[in-house]
């Protein structure tokens, strides 16, 4: 794969070594198991920077225990990940915020008591490591200049500069999605990690916040990996996505390409399954495209067919 | 039969009696989620009922009947219809405010029932006490112990028989299992959860009426060992397995009198074993038991949320409005200056022209004051528990005494910063090490030191030095002594000021910023970059040496202080006294301060007609904190709240839309009501 978005069409998982310089996050073999229950098996990928990256699969999948993984706040039983050319593995939540990991969580994590200046303010202060007790006692922690332009500037990207002195309680739930962005954006991370972003929000709220989240990316140049079970949302945010099954990674390529094997996966047969209005191109394509970088064993599974007992490196189905 | 078979044997009864309690803090905690401490206060209320009907006459199966099984299941299913029941999705501090509501309450209300008297003697279940009925090995089992044994071992048949056997048993399990799922197979889970508070009252009641007799008199002190043991027990046996639990207590009973008959005998170590042992089981069990950590951040915010939206309710009223007005008027950077001038002015005149006796009791009350600052800065500010408040209090006193005393000859108020740094070390090292324990655990960690320090550290004489105390100065600046109240009290005045700033600015600055996301949500918090527990341990610290600062200064004021002063009874009447009038401002702490020693003062010169009440304050404050379940900024922050509005910079939760009755967020609002498993589970259909 040597640009975004652009191909494998070995058949066979490429491995991290064939990344160029500019990777991000290098995520290379990483596995989980609860107990006897796999949920991540060897899942290799890399998310390069600048890229609008989505993560999608039905419910089960290992999605948001990938997403914790990289996160810090679940450990893998094996692998490698690589962040900024930094191994995290050993680093805790906070050590890897501080190194650029942002994130944002399933269900909204705002501070009840703070308004939104003051969620971001925390954000801004945090990766700036400006916590200083003497600093307090002395009354200098008031806003500065150039932490209000920050939250100004932050939240007139999103468009919310009317919520600045709102209380969490009194947000709707899509106000509230974009106050969590918004304090994650705000100390500036490389990459951002976005969990069900459009959870919970209607059509219209979707779609503000696919073109938030656009904007802020060409704006900020923030890394995006978003997980999402809205097809629709992930479609029009994402330029790459990676389709996990049963805790292996299935599928890895370009959006629109993704989808049409994720519409044909037998996880996702039985339900509706909307076009993007973006990904009419892909329609009638389906099996392994010639431009995504499938795992032999899933692309099996994905095309309808027996994946049985593939405990291999790639994983499959069967492991469970 | 050897040495260590003898001792086995002498702890066997302690374990039942344990064991017995563990069962039924089991039994609760897995039907409501609440770990009842109260059940401590109300094996004491049995055991003081069985003994009152024996004294007066009744035979002891009357008594039985009448103490265990029908007044012990009435004041579970009481408590858990009025109270627990509501508590279902409060936060843990809800719950374990209500808890020691029922810890302090019960025994003040045996006072008022018994007016004081001594209770020696108190009788056995149904054997005589010093009749040897069987020798196993040679060693001689009285009927205190016989009965003791026996009585658990049919109470653990009968729990476990109508657990596995009977439709109820199954309906328990299903309400522990899920309770909605219950509810939806036909299980009425309201009901279900009364009946296990009854049984476990029950078996409270049944503790508390076969340990009284292995005491010389019945004391209320004596059920707090009972407690702390369950509770090691029940936590041991990771608060799910009945049996699991009673082995643990039967074991921590053994290896109690195992422990205290080898330690060398005189010294202070194995006079306070007997006492000091079951705490530090506890601290063990907290520590083994990674599962105590589950409670961390979960089922935060819904209740008091709400409860604090109905506190600050608007009422559209001219008065209302007026007073909002001037409420806007007063937080004014002018309305600052002027509050402070006003308050300048109070002490000033008070100073000068106040009685002497007056003086004493504002004195008292500012240097409780102090000790409440503490409470303010960790559990209103921070949100963490800490049932050891009085114990860092104890240790700054002490240590202040120590430096002030001739081998040191430090000035005392050297002394006073000297022993709140030591305060705050110590601080800091209990708060490192319960930091893994979560909420709840940190909780009973911390009653846990609190128990063992009084039980056994403060016994040194390099400590407490027992009930001999140690005797602390006044300061002495210069020309200016402050033997004389008026001086004292200037000086307090000011120490109360500082601290109340110190507490003020730390709330105000990035500080307090951190501690109010840590406690919103300290998942978000540390993904953000903040050192979760760096920001918890350092507040804890200056939390502990606030306290320890208090502590010594109360200790000067007083002029003698000894470990009866700061003992665990203490560390939980602060808390609720704190919750009960504020918790959340530096007013309320010192309200809090005027109002403890203003009610002890009332309680104490009650008239002729109503000294049966004398010295009951505590019930007073423990009513107070059953309230704090419902309004939990407290007396103070709630009638602020109603007439002045929401202070600045604070949520003005009027504006909130309703949350749903289980806290999950809807479209329409409240998005920010913490799950369980932090929103970081991935979102099933």
């Amino acid at each position: 794969m040597s640009e975004t978005g652009a191909l494998d069409t070995s058949g066979s998982v490429s491995t991290p070594d064939t990344y160029d310089g500019k990777a991000l996050l290098v995520l290379d073999s990483v596995s989980k198991a609860y107990g006897g229950l796999k949920v991540l098996s060897s899942v290799s990928f890399t998310v390069r920077l600048g890229e609008r990256v989505g993560l999608i699969g039905p419910n089960g999948a290992g999605k948001t225990t990938l997403f914790n993984c990289i996160s810090g706040n679940e450990h893998p039983d094996t692998g490698r990940i690589v962040f900024a050319d930094h191994s995290i593995l050993t680093k805790s939540v906070a050590q890897r915020a501080l190194l650029g990991i942002g994130r944002t969580f399933q269900h909204i994590q705002l501070f009840s008591d703070l308004d939104v200046e003051g969620n971001l303010l925390v954000s801004i202060r945090s990766r700036k490591q400006a916590w200083s007790i003497g600093r307090d006692l002395l009354n200098r922690a008031k806003l500065t200049a150039s932490e209000d332009e920050m939250i100004a500037q932050t939240l007139s990207i999103l468009k919310i500069d009317d919520l600045r002195h709102s209380f969490p309680a009194s947000l709707t739930l899509g106000q509230g999605r974009l106050v969590e962005v918004a304090r994650a954006l705000v100390s500036g991370p490389s990459l951002l990690l976005l969990d069900e972003p459009a959870s919970g929000l209607d059509i219209s709220e979707s779609e503000d916040l696919a073109k938030a989240l656009t904007d802020a990316n060409e704006a900020a140049g923030v890394t995006l990996l978003i997980v999402e079970h809205d097809l629709i949302t992930v479609g029009k945010i994402a330029e790459r996505i990676i389709l996990l099954e049963e805790g292996c990674l299935v599928a890895d390529g370009p959006t629109e390409e993704v989808l049409t094997i994720a519409r044909a996966s037998a996880s996702y047969s039985g339900k509706s399954v909307p076009n993007p209005a973006s990904a009419n191109s892909a329609n009638g394509r389906e099996g392994n495209s010639g431009n995504v970088r499938r795992n032999p064993a899933d692309a099996n599974d994905a095309n309808g067919t027996s994946a049985n007992g593939g405990d291999s490196g790639g994983g499959g189905g069967g492991d469970r | 039969m050897s040495h260590l078979g003898e001792l086995a044997l002498a702890g066997l009864a302690y374990g039942c009696v344990f064991a017995i309690m563990a069962m039924g803090l089991v039994l609760t905690y897995s039907t409501s989620g609440i770990l009842h401490l109260g059940f401590g206060a109300q094996a004491y209320s049995s055991a003081f009922v069985f003994y009152v009907l024996v004294k007066h006459g009744y035979s002891k199966p009357e008594s039985f009947i009448a103490a265990v099984l029908l007044m012990a299941p009435l004041i579970g299913i009481i408590l858990e219809v009025a109270l627990f029941r509501h508590l279902s999705g409060a936060p843990l501090a809800a719950k374990l405010t209500a808890s020691i509501g029922v810890v302090l309450a019960v025994p003040e209300l045996t006072k008022v029932l018994d007016g004081n008297s001594n209770m020696l003697g108190p009788p056995t279940l149904f054997l005589k006490p010093d009749r040897i009925y069987v020798r196993i090995s040679g060693f001689p089992v009285d009927g205190t112990d016989l009965s003791t044994i026996i009585a658990a071992l049919l109470a653990l048949v009968v729990v476990v028989g109508i657990l596995r056997y009977t439709l109820l048993g199954l309906r328990m399990r299903s309400v522990v299992e899920s309770p909605t799922l219950a509810e939806l197979v036909g299980v009425h889970s309201s009901r279900v959860s009364a009946t296990s508070w009854a049984l476990s009252s029950l078996l409270a009641g049944l503790a508390g009426v076969v340990l009284a007799p292995h005491f010389a008199s019945l004391s209320a002190l004596n059920f707090t060992t009972l407690l702390v043991a369950a509770v090691a027990a029940a936590v041991a046996a990771d608060l799910r397995f009945l049996g699991l639990a009673a082995v643990f207590g039967i074991s921590i009973g053994i290896a109690e009198e195992i422990f205290g008959g080898y330690l060398p005998a005189g010294t202070v170590l194995a006079a306070g074993i007997r006492a000091g042992f079951p705490f530090l089981a506890l601290a063990l069990a907290l520590v083994a038991v990674p599962n105590m950590r589950r409670s961390e951040g979960s089922r935060e915010v819904s209740v008091s949320t709400r409860t604090l939206r109905k506190a600050t309710g608007h009422h559209p009223t001219k008065v209302g409005d007026a007073l909002r007005a001037f409420g806007a008027l007063v937080r004014t950077p002018r309305g600052t200056v002027a509050r402070a001038g006003l308050i300048a002015l109070f002490i000033a005149a008070c100073a000068a022209w106040a009685p002497t006796i007056w003086l004493t009791n504002f004195t008292q009350s500012l240097a409780f004051a102090l000790i409440f600052l503490s409470i303010t800065l960790l559990s209103g500010i921070a949100g963490q528990a800490s049932l050891c408040q009085a114990t860092f209090a104890g240790v700054g006193a002490f240590a202040a005494g120590h430096l002030a005393a001739a081998s040191f000859h430090l000035p005392i108020l050297v002394g006073a910063l000297v022993g709140a740094v030591i305060a705050g070390v110590l601080g800091a090292l209990v708060s490192a090490l319960a930091l893994r324990l979560g909420e709840l655990g940190v909780a009973l960690f911390t009653l846990a030191f609190a128990l063992l320090a009084d039980s056994i550290i403060f016994q040194f004489s390099w400590a407490g030095n027992g009930s001999t105390g140690i005797n602390l100065p006044r300061p002495q600046l210069g020309s200016i002594n402050f033997n004389s109240p008026k001086p004292f009290f200037v000086l307090m005045a000011l120490c109360v000021a500082i601290s109340g700033t110190i507490v003020r600015l730390l709330y105000k600055g990035t500080t307090g910023k951190y501690l109010r996301a840590i406690k919103s949500s300290p998942i978000a918090a540390s993904s953000l970059g903040i050192n979760v527990n760096l920001v918890r341990v350092t507040v804890f610290s200056i939390s502990a040496a606030l306290a320890g600062f208090g502590g010594a200064l109360y200790g000067s004021f007083q002029g003698f202080v000894s470990p009866n002063d700061f003992n665990y009874f203490f560390s939980l009447l602060f808390v609720l006294v704190v919750v009960a009038i504020g918790s959340r401002t530096v007013f309320g702490a010192v309200t809090a301060g005027l109002a403890y020693v203003g009610l002890e003062q009332v309680f104490s010169n009650l008239p002729q007609f109503l000294s049966r009440f004398s010295g009951t304050e505590a019930l007073l404050f423990a009513i107070g904190a059953v309230v704090f379940v419902r309004h939990p900024e407290g007396v103070v922050d709630y009638l602020r709240g109603r007439i002045l509005g929401p202070p600045q910079g604070e949520p003005d939760n009027r504006r909130s839309p309703e949350l749903p009755s289980d806290g999950i967020p809807t479209s329409e609002g409240a998005p920010n009501v913490v799950s369980p498993d932090h929103g970081l589970a991935e979102q099933r259909p």
